[in-house]
């Protein structure tokens, strides 16, 4: 009798040293999945037991396309790129100053997680979680994420849990996309090969006053339709109906904000609009000396007439239909404006 | 090895050769120019002091470590500089005039350029 | 012979004639486009900056230059004070001025109020000229008519020249024109009175407008390019570096430039070109005089030396501290995240937003699209001066898409390119000569039905392009009426039963402050309202529109999100007498206090980011609260009682309906204001102004004896002698 008691006693009290979760164990099991532990049903109370050594940072997210989390979707390489930095400085998880800390991620999936997701009692994606050693598995704070993405809510969030955890080696490294600078490096040796290969016709490109003026206008043309509110606001390309079904090509009502696919829109209107006003100006009369005189040299004045008088009014039409269709999309930001060109019938 | 490296030492010799050749073609055809002109060479006379007195006042602050007051020198340097700028405009339209001004327009557009120059130069001094 | 002659006077006349009638009526379209809101409303100065301008101006008008020049303005700034003399572009009030003593000179005794209202509709006229004479040397003097007519009605320009809009702009556009108007003379002539006048009238712009590096860096990228494309010349030499001499040395007499010229990196660009072009210039005069092949290896070696020298040059003095790197203002249009990590107050000026779309068609309508046009178009001649308009035209597009609030500079080379384009168009399409010339040895067999097909095209063309050039006029004159005329002072608004009313809170309050409150009264405001208390109420301001000083900016900034005690201690230390706090909640008023909270909380916490922490005001969740769900931070801040104080009691008394955040607001998360007190709330409860409590004469803090009243006045009485535990009956 005594010995069971005694066996028991032992039994409790080395236990919970046995079953708890040492900072070698986190770091085995985050090596399994290069640095990030992968939560199951399984695993989540052991990993989350109370007498753990180190700080988790958990991360609840639901990256399946059919619950449709945006933002989940932006999350998670930038939850990815901090914690592969944090794993590449920290092998073993431990900071300079022996603080562990290791981050962890659940994605939903009703079969293998749902007790995780239910045990932190989360109905909102997505969620990052920060856990205290030594602390209850149900005691956890909320980290807020910044709106603004990208490398300023990395920082944001590195910088909170700098504060939180006192550890300061925490670097964080932008992943090289090898992919681009692949088709960087294979591009750039194409264009000198085949530049040194063809050197009179790359000379004779070089110097056109055609290519540079078609290059500077479609610059002109980029920017002006809005590119550079893309690139500092990183835009949405395109919106979606709230169920999903349809896209949406304009941003309605809102003359401060756009899409992406709105600037390519209004590119091409404008290429379009311009590319007539200027064969308005050069072609048609270039036509009409090219059909002036046929191949013989006799004058052939009514087919030039003719020809003119065709190509001028094709410009004209497409000019009208497409500054009505511009004006119509206008109209479509900003709906108080009064002047159209074309009665749509379906607006 | 020999070969390679003569020809590259027979290029840089004859680069040299070509650098020196063209600085003595310069200064004769120089000279040329200015032979018989009064008008040339009075302002490049005037040309050459200004530069002359540019570099002294450079050199002054340069050996005084300090160039308070800022203002004082940029009106002397500046006068120097602008004043050579608007001599060496000149002597182009004298030696070629420009189409639609005559010499004698060009001079008193100097003039002009040279009394706002000297005006903006007194006010900056202070 | 004579009748030729004469035939040609006559037409030489009519030009003349049709060239002024058509002058005038461009310069009244001008200006009646730029007076509705004087119609509508009253002479009144606009917006917030204006304010600043006009008390300079009454200063200037009423003290002299020289003391102008010298003025320390201790009423901005408490307790700082400002240098206003040497930090401000004196251009304009100078200007102003002038105009004022010559309309006196001449017996028309005018306002001041009333010039400075007036001045950027007439100097738009002068804008408009100004773009004729650039356009006649782009193309011709009927580009130049069609030029003229779009930049005096463009909304673009007029966003920031309405009569009452008394801001720099609304001399610099004219001035950037006619600089660059000198600039294309000269550098077509090469003569050097042309690039004297250009540089006096950069030396204007440059006392004018801080944009003015814009023209700094412009010119002298043309003349690289010019250079790269091997059209150097002697005009080319003359022009420039008369420019530069006398332009540079110009620009440093204006106190607030000063030694910028040479210092900062901004305006390195000009120097290296300026060296460079001597350099091309001895280049040249030896290549002239020795063949081609000897000068190749002197020209290789000696420009590989160069550029080397140059740029290590460049690097080791900005290194060594000599130089200075690139403003933040001007390096923001570069790397543009730059103002949002570093200067968080650059960032959040709305006008320096990314520019979306539609405002480029708002602002130009279809001369945005006649504009790449036009810009083909002149490829295809590319002359030294087609090189400028189209070196202009690709900057500045990169710019106005990066900041709203330089589509202003973009406007007018869109109307330069627009008027080449169509120009061209109606060269080919308007040309009717063939129907009127007598002489049958021009005019070639045409069957009937040709010469009406001919006739057909061109009337076609010529009447759809004047059909958009009417619509043209009809977009611009609704947008300047519905957009652009609002003084923003005064807000237009209708009653429930839809007649106009007028919400003129702002200059009730500003009214009431400048009649009851004592001369030196100090006002602590967000620094949005810093120019108009200045204006308007004549008092001495904390922070203002200048944003100078941000430490100072933060002080008041810490003050609002404060608790009420510490905010107390912190304007106390300021000699703070009243508090001005902007409350749109009754009415709907969107550019309220509230909605700039989390700046004054994210400017304070840059200097003090312990004590103030941006998570702590709002909900746990994340959001951003007023009601009930606010965290306890965000009740207590002094903003928020300053706000809502008295609120609900416009309601039920227990909870009021926010209408422009849509959250109930309820009394007990308001409570208590005991260290301030409410002096006045205008009709539409915009403005609130509140007073700093007086120390209590007993001693106690105001809130034991706010405690203490709000318990007196309750009626019960509170007992301070307990009754004796002996029970004597007496």
């Amino acid at each position: 009798m005594r010995f069971t008691q005694l066996a028991v006693f032992f039994a409790a009290f080395f236990l919970p040293f046995i079953s708890a979760i040492s900072n070698e164990k986190l770091s085995k099991e985050a090596s399994r999945y290069k640095g990030i532990i992968q939560l199951t049903n399984n695993n989540f109370k052991r990993i989350l037991d109370s007498k753990r050594e180190a700080y988790i940072v958990v991360l609840l997210t639901a990256t399946n396309a059919q619950v449709g989390c945006t933002l989940c979707m932006e999350l998670d390489p930038e939850f990815s790129m901090m914690a592969d930095s944090w794993y590449k400085d920290h092998p073993e998880g431990l900071s300079e100053s022996g603080t562990g800390m290791f981050f962890a991620r659940a994605d939903f999936d009703p079969k293998k997680n749902s007790d995780v997701f239910m045990h932190f009692k989360v109905n909102n994606v997505p969620r990052l979680l920060f856990l205290t050693p030594q602390g209850d598995p149900s005691s956890f704070s909320q980290i807020n994420l910044p709106g603004e993405g990208g490398m300023t809510r990395v920082l944001a969030i590195v910088n909170t849990l700098r504060d939180a955890t006192g550890i300061s080696d925490f670097k964080i490294y932008q992943p090289i996309n090898w992919g681009s600078v692949f088709v960087t490096a294979f591009a750039t040796a194409a264009v000198t090969l085949l530049v040194k290969k063809y050197k009179p016709v790359a000379a004779k490109l070089i110097t056109s006053k055609y290519v540079w003026g078609l290059a500077t206008v479609f610059v002109i043309i980029l920017w002006n339709a809005g590119y550079m509110f893309n690139s500092i606001r990183g835009s949405q390309f395109a919106g979606m109906t709230q169920d999903g079904s349809a896209v949406i090509y304009f941003m309605e009502g809102q003359q401060q904000n756009q899409f992406g696919i709105e600037t390519q829109i209004v590119g091409v209107i404008y290429g379009v609009l311009a590319s007539c006003v200027a064969g308005l100006v050069l072609f048609v009369p270039y036509a009409k000396q090219f059909y002036a005189t046929d191949k013989s040299g006799r004058p052939t004045l009514s087919k030039a007439c003719f020809v003119e008088f065709s190509l001028t009014l094709s410009f004209l039409v497409t000019l009208y239909l497409v500054y009505g269709a511009l004006t119509g999309v206008f109209k479509l930001k900003s709906p108080g404006y009064p002047f159209k060109l074309i009665k749509f019938p379906f607006h | 090895m020999v070969p390679k490296t003569t020809p590259k030492k027979a290029d840089v010799a004859s680069s040299a050769s070509k650098f020196s050749d063209t600085i003595s073609a310069s200064y004769k055809a120089y000279c040329k120019q200015v032979s018989g002109d009064r008008q040339l060479q009075l302002i490049d006379t005037f040309c050459a002091f200004l530069v002359a007195v540019g570099v002294i006042q450079f050199l002054f602050v340069c050996a005084a470590k300090d160039s308070f007051p800022l203002n004082a020198f940029l009106a002397g340097f500046s006068a120097c500089v602008g004043q050579f700028v608007l001599l060496v405009s000149l002597r182009m339209q004298v030696v070629n005039s420009f189409m639609g001004i005559s010499p004698q327009r060009a001079f008193g557009e100097f003039v002009l350029a040279s009394l706002v120059l000297h005006f903006l130069c007194l006010h900056f001094v202070n | 012979m004579a009748t030729s002659c004469t035939q040609k006077h006559l037409i030489r006349w009519i030009q003349l004639l049709l060239k002024c009638t058509i002058f005038l009526s461009l310069t009244a379209a001008a200006v009646s486009s730029r007076l509705f809101s004087v119609i509508r409303f009253e002479s009144i100065i606009h917006e917030f900056d204006p304010w600043f301008n006009f008390r300079a101006t009454k200063y200037l008008v009423n003290n002299g230059f020289y003391k102008f020049l010298n003025w320390f303005d201790d009423r901005t700034w408490y307790p700082l004070g400002r240098v206003t003399g040497g930090t401000l572009y004196p251009g304009l009030m100078a200007t102003s001025a002038a105009v004022w003593h010559g309309l006196r000179k001449i017996g028309l005794p005018i306002d001041i109020r009333n010039v400075c209202v007036l001045f950027a509709p007439a100097f738009s006229g002068v804008t408009a000229w100004a773009t004729y004479h650039l356009t006649s040397e782009i193309k011709d003097s009927g580009a130049g008519l069609l030029a003229a007519a779009f930049i005096a009605i463009a909304p673009g320009y007029i966003s920031r020249s309405v009569a009452g809009s008394y801001d720099n702009e609304a001399i610099a556009i004219t001035l950037l024109m006619v600089t660059f108007m000198f600039w294309i003379k000269a550098m077509k002539t090469g003569s050097i009175m042309h690039s004297t006048f250009a540089a006096l009238f950069y030396f204007y712009m440059v006392s004018a407008w801080g944009g003015y590096v814009f023209i700094t860096n412009l010119i002298p990228l043309h003349v690289f390019i010019l250079i790269l494309m091997g059209r150097y010349s002697t005009r080319l030499y003359s022009a420039y570096s008369t420019w530069y001499a006398i332009g540079t040395l110009a620009s440093m007499q204006i106190p607030f430039v000063g030694f910028l010229p040479i210092r900062s990196n901004d305006h390195m660009a000009a120097l290296g070109v300026f060296g460079l072009m001597q350099v091309v210039a001895l280049g040249s005069y030896v290549k002239s005089q020795v063949s081609w092949q000897k000068f190749q290896t002197v020209m290789v070696v000696s420009l590989v030396f160069l550029l080397a020298l140059g740029i290590s040059a460049l690097f080791a003095l900005t290194y060594f501290g000599f130089i200075a790197p690139w403003t933040g203002r001007f390096y923001s249009l570069w790397d543009t995240n730059y103002a949002k990590i570093h200067i968080p107050i650059i960032a959040s000026v709305s006008e320096h937003q990314p520019t979306a779309w539609p405002a480029f068609f708002f602002d130009t309508q279809f001369l945005i699209w006649l504009f790449p046009a036009g810009v083909f178009l002149l490829f295809l001649d590319l002359k030294d001066e087609h090189v400028f308009v189209i070196a202009y035209s690709v900057l500045c597009s990169y710019f106005a898409g990066v900041m709203v609030r330089l589509m202003l500079t973009l406007t007018p080379i869109i109307c330069v390119c627009a008027a080449v384009a169509i120009s061209k168009l109606f060269d080919v399409y308007a040309d009717f000569s063939y129907f009127f010339s007598s002489s049958s040895a021009e005019k070639p067999n045409l069957s009937k039905r040709d010469r009406i097909m001919t006739l057909v095209t061109k009337l076609t063309v010529c009447g759809s392009f004047l059909a958009y050039l009417v619509l043209f006029v009809h977009h611009c004159t609704w947008v300047t009426s519905n957009a652009y005329s609002s003084p923003s002072v005064v807000l237009p608004s209708r009653n429930p039963d839809g007649s106009p009313a007028l919400i003129d809170d702002f200059r009730e309050a500003y009214y009431w402050l400048r009649m009851n409150t004592a001369e030196d009264a100090k006002v602590a405001s967000w620094w949005d309202y810093g120019y108009q208390i200045g204006g308007m109420a004549d008092r001495t301001t904390l922070v203002d529109n200048n944003t100078w000083n941000n430490t100072h900016i933060a002080i008041v900034g810490k003050a609002m999100s404060s608790p009420q005690e510490k905010a107390y201690d912190i304007l106390k230390a300021h000699d703070v007498d009243y508090v001005l706090v902007i409350f749109g909640g009754l009415i709907g008023f969107s550019g309220d206090d509230i909605n700039k909270f989390l700046w004054m909380v994210r400017i304070s916490e840059g200097i003090w980011p312990d004590e103030i922490k941006e998570r702590d005001y709002f909900t746990p969740s994340g959001e951003y609260r007023m009601d009930a769900q606010a965290s306890q931070t965000m009740k207590d801040s002094l903003l928020y009682k300053l706000s809502y104080h008295r609120f609900p009691t416009l309601f039920n008394g227990v909870e009021g309906i926010d209408r422009l955040r849509g959250q109930n607001i309820r009394q007990v998360d308001i409570g208590n204001l005991d260290y301030f007190e409410e002096v006045f709330t205008s009709e539409n409860w915009i403005v609130r102004l509140y007073k700093l409590k007086e120390l209590d004469a007993m001693g106690r803090d105001l809130h034991t004896k706010g405690e203490f009243d709000r318990g007196s006045s309750r009626g019960i009485k509170k007992r301070v002698a307990k009754k004796p535990l002996l029970d004597v009956r007496v």
